[in-house]
């Protein structure tokens, strides 16, 4: 779509190289959902889990995926679905039409942010350089979901099977991210593909 | 050369260092040749430098005193221009090709120092407790003071050019941090290690090995330095242990986090060729185990600053670690057996030991007994109490002592030595327990302060606990490294027997003079801190330890007093009559040694010091030309310069563009707040002063947010959506504030209220147009929505199709004309911005920035939280009391604090409107308003100007500004005196300038 500008857009081939030591690539137009409601309402969480297909994350740095849909744990009453492009108007409509009358909130922000995976053989000391929190294999398991800080903006991150990060950064912060990404990675090689 | 020395010192064989790779270096303008291996100090020493510099005070000559990080005088200017770095140890610095340094003092030389004739002077300028009288008085004297000190003294300069290198930070995280890889922290890692777990061992030499790497000693029969190799290498091979060298635990701080500064690069040149010349290691750590060693004291004894006295366990490191014996003819002076040690190294290396000489009566044991048996000469019970030269050490005076060693008991005799080695004991490196709040505490076992207490995960090996066999330190190390893994370690050691004879604890050799008569005895040599000036301290009524810090500066310098500390307190405890138990220490804080500020900062410099929020639309902006504000992080335009045109000129064609035609401005920074829930409205009710109840959906109304003392906190417009969703704007410097603002009402006092928020500040991009084609521009975009003023009201909104793109549309004006505001997803947001260009292009459509913005609100009275309100406002100070709501069921925030006294007054400062008698001026914002035009000091102020501009459309400067009783005093004419001796007449008016009956946005 022609009139799509995803926050990363403007992020193109220059900065390719050979060999790169870490390879950046933006999940362009993935549906992003906040889903907000009572975990302790039976009828909330069933009702979700049958409109999804999985039931959500109940523990804290969880997540649950089912088809094209990740579901992030994101604090006790919040959660974030990744859906399929082009998706989310419908999943956000389904799920309103079976919660009708239930106190939930559901709001779509797939504008406000955007998912970048990080990878490459030089990727796990990039994420010492960027954030503080302990991504060695041991504290962050494939799987396991964390918001924390990335450099000096915030960072959702998921650690992917392949050994990537999966990382979900507002909108308005993706630009330092990519001026930090650039900076940090210069001594390693930066593709953006 | 011609002017190139032999390496006089270097023995033939034997030492750490490479023959094979000769290094070129230059010191002072001479060149000289050192080996891959030495330190810039052994390579001086191998070379018979000996004077490396000018004391801070006294302009004293001054040699090499140690080996490590412990040096007080061998401060370097290392490289030369750009690339400069004041002020390393000589003892840390790896030599490499090409390496240049100079002295950071002594002009025109440091061998022919005129500042040592003027620092006669200087001495007597700067006499003891300098410092101290000079901060108490007077102050304004103080400038004038430090521009000697600095001219006379001064330890090297900084460059005045950018740090050509770069620096980097990484976060590192273990389950054991082992500070030191001496023999205890190499035990220690390995144990732990070997345990699977996550370990990092740091240590600040170029390897590791610490203590060993100048030991003849053998471990389990083979040679120490074998046994480090091997300990080396399997650390090495583990895939969860992580090794540094090079690397110098700086800072320990609380929660077992540490810091740490890894010279990557500066060993090989001035600059890193690539990557990082330095990198910080911030290392959080489940347990720390400290082995961080110990360093020799010397004695305080008359001229025991001149280049020649040294350390003894430093000039046996420079033996057996670097291949130099830095003497021909050498005297030791001993308080214990480490001494013995030095001399038979010396003796062994081929140079003259012309004496030990033993403080103590009586020693014995094995190498009391070896050293006899190399033929060494041993005077026991004796002192060295003076050293004797001209720029450096030509005689030492030798004399008995009692056993007290306090009193010489005969006659003194002079012999000829070019180096006298000093062992006055050892300290324990206590430094970084210092850091996280633990108090040394004095073990007079091994008469020296032990780390105390302390409140962290922490586990001590070696000889930072007074353990200082390498036996002891290996056990040690391996119980420790097995105690942080929950286990019992099954390592044994075996080394050769380390039995010492009993040392004594003795500080300051005594004179045949009185410490004030006698030569110079020196106590601090980077701060020219001597036996005599504590006693002055003391004297004058200096008792407590960190008191006599302060006046004497001793242990200020960069060394932190490394070598001096214990001595000083000695001496303190001895004039006091007290024990040093009872005298105390100071205590250390961060850094260890000194850590440089690129190193500090790291990445985060530049357009990385804070991140720039930037909006969808942010590249067109850029495309324009346009200039940019900082509001919070955001990057906002703030005006479009055309051609030539100033800021002025583009503000006031931006601001008749939106009176006369339309402009658009970029308002996608306000921050967004989605509220969802069946007590969303009752929620609003709460946080806003004005009532919700019957906002139906389609409908928007401006709210006014309050703290709890009734201040205005926040402002913008929120939307209802629907019966339980609504949209609320905030500021767009205050949108995070807000949103944990509400979230803590919610969470912690409005549980029962069925409401959650979620921000979409960054998923709406929105584009406000605003003036009278306004609607006639919308209408050709968008062909689904009745767009009449019947239809489509003043505060109306609506969803429609704008461009093809689905969009919200909200009828809503912050500039007093006919305006849309158009939001859109991000992702389409430059699309829609470029769509109205286009369509706009018929009606002269005009980009506008924040100033105008701020014009255009202004002419309308409209205020700006933050700018015209300061967190002193009420509702009603800001003239808005039509906002506050009188009857609604439940409270709401800040309503309560309306009916203290002094919130009801009717004097408070009111927020009006200033119009300028002369139409040309333009008050400057900030500016004072008094009641009378003739300026008396002092004189009652009444408020100040918030903001104020040139009005193109009025044809005259606006203010709004804050007055005293302001609304009472319409009309009445107030003064601003400037800076510039101008005072500018304004009257009180109504803050709305323009369309006071506002039917323009209600068009």
């Amino acid at each position: 779509m022609t009139n799509m500008h995803t926050p990363l857009h403007h992020i193109t081939l220059p900065e390719t190289v050979a060999d790169a030591g870490i390879v950046m690539s933006e999940d362009k137009l993935v549906g992003h959902l906040n889903l907000r409601g009572n975990p302790a309402d039976q009828a909330f969480t069933e009702t979700v889990a049958k409109v999804l297909g999985v039931a959500l994350p109940m523990e804290p740095h969880t997540g649950a995926e089912v088809g094209a849909t990740r579901i992030y744990w994101l604090s006790p009453n919040e959660w974030l679905l990744l859906v399929a492009p082009d998706t989310q108007e419908q999943v956000e409509l389904d799920l309103r039409a079976a919660l009708k009358g239930q106190h939930m909130a559901i709001t779509d922000i797939s504008s406000g942010q955007t998912l970048v995976n990080l990878a490459g053989t030089a990727v796990d000391e990039l994420m010492l350089k960027s954030t503080v929190y302990d991504c060695h294999i041991s504290n962050f398991p494939v799987g396991k979901v964390v918001q924390t800080t990335f450099a000096k903006t915030g960072a959702t991150i998921y650690k992917c099977a392949d050994g990537s990060f999966d990382l979900v950064i507002r909108r308005s912060f993706a630009d330092y991210f990519y001026l930090w990404l650039k900076d940090a990675s210069d001594e390693y090689g930066l593709a953006v593909i | 050369m011609s002017n190139r020395l032999d390496q006089c010192n270097r023995m033939a064989e034997g030492g750490r260092i490479d023959r094979s790779q000769p290094l070129t270096f230059t010191w002072n303008g001479k060149q000289y040749q050192g080996y891959q291996g030495d330190t810039l100090a052994s390579a001086m020493l191998a070379n018979g430098i000996k004077v490396v510099g000018r004391s801070f005070k006294y302009a004293r000559p001054r040699g090499i005193l140690g080996h490590g990080a412990e040096e007080s005088n061998a401060l370097m200017q290392l490289g030369e221009g750009k690339e400069t770095i004041p002020n390393p140890r000589a003892t840390q610095i790896e030599l490499f090709a090409g390496l240049t340094a100079t002295a950071t003092n002594g002009w025109p030389s440091v061998d022919f120092d005129l500042m040592h004739w003027l620092g006669k002077l200087g001495g007597k300028m700067m006499p003891v407790g300098f410092y101290y009288k000079t901060f108490m008085w007077p102050e304004k004297m103080w400038m004038t003071y430090e521009k000697f000190i600095r001219k006379a003294a001064g330890f090297g300069h900084a460059s005045a050019h950018p740090d050509p290198d770069i620096y980097d930070k990484l976060n590192q995280h273990c389950d054991v941090m082992v500070v030191g890889a001496g023999p205890a922290g190499l035990a220690a890692a390995l144990e732990a290690g070997r345990a699977g777990k996550r370990v990092i061992i740091a240590d600040e030499q170029n390897e590791f090995g610490g203590s060993l790497l100048a030991s003849k000693e053998t471990i389990n029969g083979q040679s120490a330095i074998t046994w480090v190799e091997k300990a080396t290498a399997e650390l090495a091979a583990m895939d969860n242990v992580q090794c540094f060298s090079r690397t110098c635990v700086f800072g320990y701080f609380d929660h077992n986090f540490l810091a740490a500064l890894e010279r990557r690069t500066d060993h090989q040149g001035m600059t890193a060729v690539s990557g990082s010349r330095q990198r910080i290691h911030r290392i959080r750590a489940h347990k720390v185990v400290l082995a961080t060693g110990a360093i020799e004291r010397p004695l305080v004894f008359a001229n025991n600053d001149l280049p020649g006295v040294m350390l003894s366990n430093s000039v046996a490191t420079y033996i057996n670690r670097y291949g130099v014996v830095p003497g021909n003819r050498c005297v030791v002076m001993t308080t214990n057996d480490s001494g013995y040690q030095t001399a038979l190294d010396i003796n062994a290396a081929g140079r003259t030991v012309v004496a030990v000489v033993d403080t103590r009566q009586q020693p014995s044991g094995r190498l009391f007994e070896a050293a006899q048996a190399a033929g060494i000469t041993i005077k026991t019970g004796h002192g060295v109490i003076e050293a004797r030269g001209g720029n450096q050490v030509s005689n030492a005076l030798i004399a008995p002592i009692d056993a007290s060693g306090e009193n010489v008991t005969g006659e003194a005799v002079t012999v000829s030595c070019d180096l006298i080695a000093v062992a006055g004991g050892w300290s324990p490196v206590v430094h970084l327990t210092c850091h996280t709040g633990s108090r040394p505490q004095w073990e007079e076992t091994i008469a020296g302060f032990v780390p105390g207490d302390s409140d962290q995960d922490q586990y001590l090996a070696g000889a930072i606990t007074g353990e200082y066999t390498t036996l002891g330190a290996l056990q040690a190390g391996a119980k420790m490294g097995a105690l942080v893994t929950a286990s019992e370690t099954t390592t044994s050691f075996a080394c050769e027997d380390e039995s010492v004879c009993a040392s004594q604890a003795l500080y300051i050799v005594p004179h045949t003079k009185p410490v004030s008569r006698a030569p110079k005895q020196f106590v601090d040599f980077q701060n020219d801190v001597t036996a005599a000036g504590i006693a002055l301290a003391n004297r004058e009524g200096f008792e407590s330890i960190e008191h006599v810090k302060r006046y004497t500066a001793l242990g200020f310098g960069t060394d932190q007093g490394k070598t001096g500390n214990i001595n000083g307190m000695a001496i303190t405890a001895k004039n006091l009559g007290k024990t040093i138990a009872e005298t105390g220490t100071t205590i250390f804080r961060p850094a260890y040694t000194p850590v440089t500020f690129g190193a500090l900062g790291g990445r985060d410099i530049g357009e990385l010091l804070d991140p720039a929020r930037h909006t969808a639309m942010h590249v067109w902006h850029q495309q324009q030309g346009a200039e940019f504000e900082n509001v919070g992080q955001w990057k906002r335009p703030w005006y479009y310069p055309k051609g030539n045109e100033t800021m002025q000129e583009a503000v006031n064609r931006e601001c008749l563009a939106v009176r006369n035609s339309v402009g658009i401005l970029d308002a996608s920074t306000l921050g967004k707040i989605d509220i969802q829930g069946p007590d969303a409205r009752e929620f609003l009710n709460r946080v806003y002063t004005n009532a919700w109840s019957k906002l139906a959906p389609g409908k928007c109304r401006y709210g006014l947010m309050l703290k709890e003392d009734g201040m205005v906190f926040d402002d913008g417009v929120t939307a209802c959506i629907d019966d339980n969703h609504f949209l609320m704007t905030t500021t767009s410097g205050g949108a995070a504030g807000v949103l944990s603002w509400l979230e803590l009402w919610l969470q912690t006092e409005w549980p029962e209220l069925e409401v959650y928020l979620t921000s979409v500040t960054d998923h709406w991009a929105t584009c406000s147009f605003s003036g009278p084609n306004a609607r006639n521009l919308l209408a050709k975009l968008c062909d689904d929505t009745d767009l009449s003023a019947e239809a489509f009201k003043f505060m109306d909104w609506r969803v429609a199709r704008v461009a093809g793109v689905k969009a919200r549309i909200f009828r809503i004006s912050f500039t007093g004309e006919l305006a849309f505001e158009v939001n859109v997803p991000a992702n389409q947001g430059l699309y829609m911005w470029q769509q109205i260009m286009a369509a706009g292009e018929e009606f002269g459509i005009t980009p506008y920035g924040t100033e105008s913005m701020h014009v255009l609100r202004a002419e309308k009275g409209y205020i700006i939280v933050g700018q015209d309100t300061d967190g002193s406002l009420t509702p009603q100070d800001c003239g808005m009391d039509w906002i506050v709501a009188k009857n609604k069921d439940f409270s709401f925030l800040g309503k309560r604090s309306f009916s203290r006294p002094d919130t009801s007054r009717e004097d408070r400062k009111h927020l009006v409107g200033l119009k300028p008698k002369d139409p040309t001026v333009v008050i400057p914002e900030g500016a004072q308003i008094v009641p009378h035009a003739e300026v008396t000091i002092p004189m009652p102020m009444l408020g100040h100007v918030t903001s104020s501009y040139w009005s193109a459309c009025l044809g005259h400067g606006i203010a709004l500004g804050t007055v005293k009783s302001g609304h009472h005093r319409m009309g009445e004419t107030v003064y601003c005196p400037l800076a510039d001796g101008r005072v500018l007449a304004a009257e009180i008016c109504s803050p709305v300038f323009y369309d006071p009956q506002g039917e323009r946005h209600h068009d």
